[in-house]
């Protein structure tokens, strides 16, 4: 039986030994869920930027609150914008 | 799960970095002026102290938040409060306190619930109140025949039936109003003394009452009858020709000095031709002289019936279909005698 995010992975056609890859879940206007990040960098009320393997990724929207963060979840609420990479 | 709210003078990012290489998980992180804020579960509390004290930074814990329940146990006069609102329902809910009343249209709803209120006064416990009593103090009221009483939540509910006005029942005989050939007769209560194709005079009993009144209805055909006479000659004023003239002004009518005995009258207004305008009467006398003329009665009978027959029909009391009439000439020494009849079939008792 596959997982979520199995499936995902087949759909993509990866494989599904690939598990480690940091994960990012948009929920459309309610929030970001990430996993496997690498520490916040910044923080705002506007804008979340957060270290993602070797690149940076940033989540711009409004109302931004930081709901959870351990070493390896990050949960973002707010009314998100944009969610992308930083250019370095 | 209790979570203590800490505020730091460390940036975001820096704090959350630092208690996750901890193993901390942060909660709500909100970046400030000076610093940020944070929440952390209430075990870590201790570990969050000690690595911002390692790092030279500055840690306010928040009071610890004891639970809802825990809260509202301490707070004694709340419990009172409560208790007193719960005894004054409780008191409430078994109280009666409004009177409702229904069914009546004649009989003031003051005067109902004031006898209600006389018996139970308000407000009262449900167990005190006796519906038998609040109907015999209702039926006391004296247009009301019958009541019904219940208690529903906080009213009595009064449902009143009034008393009808007494019937106003016939009394005696059913009398014939008519002289008249009965036709038919429908008896409804009492002895019925005629039938069918019997001959009553106006006054005569139909139905006799017997031990209850008398009720039914009598039909029959009833004549009208017009006579008229008509004579063969008449005396009749003529005009001889003669005439005389007077013209008079003011209001009063002069009086005739004539030659004329017998005389016709016409009078109209008139203008005289004069230098000055003056509105004047003129009055003409006409000479008349007594003549006996003959009548052509072929000639009015036409007339005369419609006349007559005109007037029974006014005289009627109401339209009547299919009427049957008819007339008898007679011719005798130096008049002709009509006679008009007319026949309706019609109720005839009173």
């Amino acid at each position: 039986m596959y997982s979520f995010y199995d499936e995902i992975l087949l759909r993509l056609g990866l494989p599904l030994e690939q598990t480690t890859l940091p994960r990012v879940v948009l929920f459309y206007n309610a929030g970001v869920a990430v996993e496997g990040h690498k520490g916040l960098l910044s923080c705002s009320d506007e804008e979340i930027v957060f270290r993602l393997g070797k690149d940076k990724m940033r989540i711009s929207g409004k109302g931004l609150v930081v709901r959870e963060i351990s070493d390896k979840r990050l949960f973002v609420r707010g009314a998100i914008v944009s969610v992308g990479a930083v250019d370095e | 799960m209790n979570k203590r709210l800490i505020k730091t003078d460390g940036k975001a990012p820096f704090v959350g970095k630092l208690m996750n290489l901890a193993g901390i998980t942060v909660f709500n992180v909100r970046k400030e002026e000076d610093g940020c804020v944070f929440s952390v579960k209430e075990k870590d509390v201790p570990a969050v102290e000690k690595i911002l004290c390692e790092k030279n930074k500055k840690c306010v814990v928040s009071e610890k938040k004891e639970s809802f329940f825990k809260r509202a146990l301490n707070r004694s006069g709340l419990w009172i409060g409560l208790l007193v609102v719960m005894a004054v329902a409780a008191l409430f809910s078994r109280c009666v306190t409004k009177i409702s009343v229904n069914g009546n249209e004649n009989v003031p709803t003051e005067a109902i619930v004031e006898a209600v209120a006389r018996e139970i006064g308000l407000p009262v416990m449900k167990s005190a109140v006796d519906p038998d009593k609040l109907i015999r103090a209702v039926c006391g009221i004296e247009e009301i025949s019958d009541a019904s009483v219940r208690v529903e939540g906080n009213t009595v509910f009064v449902t009143v039936l009034e008393r009808l006005p007494a019937a106003e029942l016939p009394h005696g005989d059913v009398k014939s109003k008519y002289d008249a050939l009965v036709t038919r007769v429908i008896v409804y209560e009492g002895e019925c003394l005629v039938k069918a194709g019997d001959t009553v005079k106006t006054g005569d009993v139909l139905i006799k009452e017997t031990d209850k009144s008398a009720k039914g209805e009598a039909y029959g055909r009833v004549w009208f009858h017009e006579n008229a006479i008509i004579p063969f000659s008449e005396i009749a004023l003529v005009r001889t020709g003669r005439e005389e003239t007077v013209i008079y002004t003011g209001d009063k009518k002069p009086e005739y000095r004539g030659k004329f005995d017998l005389y016709e009258i016409e009078e109209t207004e008139t203008v005289p031709k004069l230098p000055i305008p003056l509105k004047a009467r003129k009055i003409t006398y006409f000479e008349v002289e007594e003549k006996r003329i003959e009548i052509d009665f072929e000639a009015q009978k036409e007339d005369i019936l419609r006349k007559k027959f005109d007037r029974i029909e006014k005289a009627l009391p109401g339209p009547f279909e299919k009427p049957k009439k008819w007339f008898f000439i007679k011719t005798v020494d130096k008049m002709h005698v009509l006679d008009l009849y007319y026949e309706i079939e019609m109720k005839i008792s009173e």
